[in-house]
């Protein structure tokens, strides 16, 4: 295999520790290696990276903890309190970021904050008055009010939230305005559960992955587009496994389930619109924006959705001959070797394009 | 840490500058990036060997049927634990002698596949008597714990050690549940804490070392389980069994277990001569430390992913700093939902937390600030 001569190879952290331990550096040698190559924090770098964390995790941490206030409903809290906190610190964060200009990652904490003061105000409205509304307007309410934040503040961290609010949104309005017999039968459990439970609705999953599909569509071409603020890749990833689940989930229960009824015969179009997105996924992310983590979960749905379709064809034949011992030894054999060959297929066609990639660095 | 960073040639040219290594590196180097290519990133790695358990749960329906055929009018109720072995010695021996990718993955799903025969070949030992006293338990455990122990340092690859650590932390979980002593789950935390950091701090003596085929995957397992144990004091699951108690009794035990790695690794990290910082400063850091420990009193797994932070910031590791992240959002998350403390307590626990790291944020930042301000006058 062919190496790039030395002096074109950058010296990332990951790379200088391989080489330390296929070459048995010695400690002194590791150490000055890992400082020559500017991985060795210097006490600027550990103040930028301490500023950081304690902003972020100060951030995160108040904000569930007023989240937490909030949701244990101290009776001993009067109402207007309940009302003018969250909104009262929403206002101030906002005239804070505003006041700072939204080009900096304190401002864009503080929209963070804002945002979630927001939807926390929205719920104690609701709490106070009893309106009646269903739950899901709450989360299109917040959606919408956050909007202009998200658009204005250019932070991919906003951008989840509002994905997520609208994604829980439409789950809800799925569940208790489109079919409400089907959110009856999760009554008993937590919320979370709940929530996990409506995902099984492969109708309402069908929904979700078309939803996300166009998100994540508009989001990458943005960022081709070299739109700087969308070049970090942890929005598309996690938009990413949450198209692909759901879509192989919605394919690999055409594979196992008869779906009967009319709503759920449109089900039988899920495998069609998962081989698009995979094929379209795999030349995107070979081609244009090159990402590996996102071609190996690609690659490894095909494992699984063709591994479904071998076991069912196992199942149903063994329905019609009967199988015997020597049939069940057969077919256990058959579908684990299946599954190592699938497995060794990706593995190699990952490394092809890795090593492809390295040489066109 | 820099944003261009300097070549491969450029690092190893400084090193034999400094005599730290000998001339004519080039070959060697050339070598190692060939092989440092073929390496594939974690993410695959945890595909293929998710991909290799459940292959493995086929060829336990494969290999267990047979074995059982084949030895069970030989060996009676030990046919299971005799084939289980025979899988594993094989497997082994296969992942040996053959270091294609191919039998790599075959290899590894017979093994995953011997190990539950053995699971089950040892209950079935016990007269078969399914978990009916803790005897049956401790010997099914022991068993599976000493044959990863033994696996982990014979099977050469990454992704079984790795998986052989986790589990070998599982079984210890296990065993201190069934013997009715959850207190020691404390002690389990700490011991594990302080084996991850004092791994981490040990780094670059252990490459020149034979034990450097074993560092990442004990590394990487020690921290997984170690999460994972430490997930157990949000005891959300199961609250209709009312385990709360008996699941992680006392969190602010392993608050204090892990404020003393907190403060451990703050002095280890703050010692480094590449790391100057003044008598005050460590001060400083050590009472916001303090601080921070008590404020978080019911929040152990807060604490430790600033130390698993710190670590992979300290060893310049990625994935360490993205693992710790990622446990804290999910720590976080459990934490809110988690049942031993009311919400009013968490808030106090969390607004309390949240606005001292904020101080300390504002704190640095001011201070920052000031040092520019007497740099440029």
């Amino acid at each position: 295999m062919e190496i790039q001569p030395l002096e074109n190879l950058p010296a990332t952290s990951s790379r200088v520790r391989f080489l330390a331990q296929f070459l048995k550096l010695s400690g002194p040698a590791f150490i000055r290696s890992m400082q020559t190559a500017g991985h060795s924090p210097s006490s600027d770098n550990w103040r930028f990276f301490l500023e950081r964390l304690f902003l972020i995790s100060g951030v995160s941490l108040l904000m569930v903890g007023i989240m937490s206030f909030f949701a244990f409903n101290w009776a001993a809290l009067p109402y207007y309190y309940k009302l003018a906190l969250p909104q009262g610190l929403m206002l101030i964060a906002v005239v804070a970021a505003a006041l700072r200009g939204l080009d900096n990652p304190v401002s864009k904490a503080l929209l963070v904050i804002a945002a979630v003061c927001a939807g926390i105000g929205l719920a104690m409205v609701g709490q106070t008055y009893q309106t009646g509304a269903d739950p899901y307007s709450l989360f299109v309410a917040w959606a919408l009010l956050i909007l202009a934040w998200a658009i204005a503040a250019r932070s991919a961290g906003l951008w989840l939230l509002e994905i997520v609010l609208i994604n829980l949104g439409f789950i809800l309005y799925w569940a208790q305005i489109l079919h409400p017999l089907r959110w009856d039968g999760f009554d008993g459990g937590s919320p979370l559960e709940r929530l996990l439970g409506q995902l099984l609705d492969f109708g309402l999953a069908q929904w979700l992955y078309m939803f996300n599909i166009v998100i994540l569509v508009a989001w990458e071409v943005l960022a081709l587009r070299a739109t700087s603020w969308m070049q970090g890749r942890y929005l598309p990833r996690i938009l990413g496994f949450l198209v692909l689940g759901l879509i192989m989930a919605n394919t690999v229960s055409v594979i196992f389930v008869q779906h009967s009824d009319f709503a759920e015969r449109a089900l039988l179009l899920s495998p069609f619109f998962y081989l698009l997105a995979t094929a379209a996924g795999l030349w995107f992310y070979q081609f244009k924006r090159r990402d590996m983590f996102m071609l190996a979960i690609l690659a490894f749905s095909v494992v699984v959705v063709i591994s479904s379709l071998v076991i069912k064809l196992f199942v149903s034949a063994g329905d019609a001959f009967r199988w015997d011992f020597e049939g069940f030894l057969f077919m256990f054999f058959f579908i684990g070797g299946t599954i190592i060959g699938q497995i060794y297929f990706m593995a190699r066609w990952l490394r092809s394009v890795r090593i492809k990639w390295r040489t066109m660095e | 840490m820099k944003s261009t960073l300097p070549s491969i040639n450029t690092v190893f040219t400084q090193l034999q500058q400094e005599g730290l290594i000998e001339n004519g590196w080039q070959p060697d180097v050339r070598s190692g990036l060939t092989e440092e290519i073929e390496e594939s990133p974690w993410y695959i790695r945890s595909l293929i060997a998710f991909g290799a358990w459940i292959a493995s749960f086929f060829f336990l329906g494969f290999i267990g049927l047979l074995g059982w055929a084949v030895f069970d009018d030989l060996l009676g109720k030990s046919a299971l634990l005799v084939f289980s072995l025979f899988c594993l010695v094989s497997a082994t021996l296969l992942r040996t002698k053959k270091s294609q990718e191919f039998f790599a993955q075959v290899a590894l799903a017979i093994t995953l596949a011997g190990e539950v025969l053995l699971a089950i070949g040892l209950v079935i030992q016990q007269n078969y008597n399914f978990f009916s006293s803790n005897q049956d338990e401790v010997v099914v455990l022991l068993g599976l714990f000493v044959s990863q122990g033994i696996l982990f340092l014979v099977y050469p690859d990454r992704t079984l050690r790795f998986l052989a650590i986790v589990a070998m932390i599982g079984e210890t979980i296990i065993l201190i549940y069934v013997n009715h002593v959850p207190l020691l789950v404390h002690g389990i935390l700490f011991l594990l804490a302080i084996v991850f950091t004092l791994l981490v701090l040990a780094e670059q003596k252990i490459y020149s070392t034979k034990a450097a085929e074993f560092f990442n995957p004990l590394k990487y397992g020690i921290l997984i389980g170690l999460l994972c144990v430490m997930l157990v004091s949000t005891a959300y699951i199961l609250p209709d069994f009312n385990f709360k108690n008996m699941i992680f009794p006392k969190p602010w035990i392993s608050t204090l277990g892990m404020g003393g790695v907190l403060l451990y690794a703050l002095l280890r990290i703050t010692a480094n001569a590449a790391f100057p910082v003044r008598e005050s400063i460590k001060i400083v850091a050590l009472v916001g430390a303090v601080c921070f420990i008590l404020l978080s009193w019911n929040a152990p797994g807060l604490i430790l992913s600033f130390v698993i932070l710190l670590l992979g910031y300290h060893s310049a590791n990625r994935i360490v700093i993205g693992i710790a992240i990622t446990f804290f959002v999910i720590f976080l998350t459990a934490f809110f939902y988690g049942i031993e403390v009311s919400l009013l307590h968490k808030s106090y626990t969390l607004i309390g937390t949240g606005s001292f790291l904020l101080l300390a944020w504002y704190i640095l930042h001011k201070q920052a600030g000031s040092q520019e301000v007497t740099r440029h006058a």
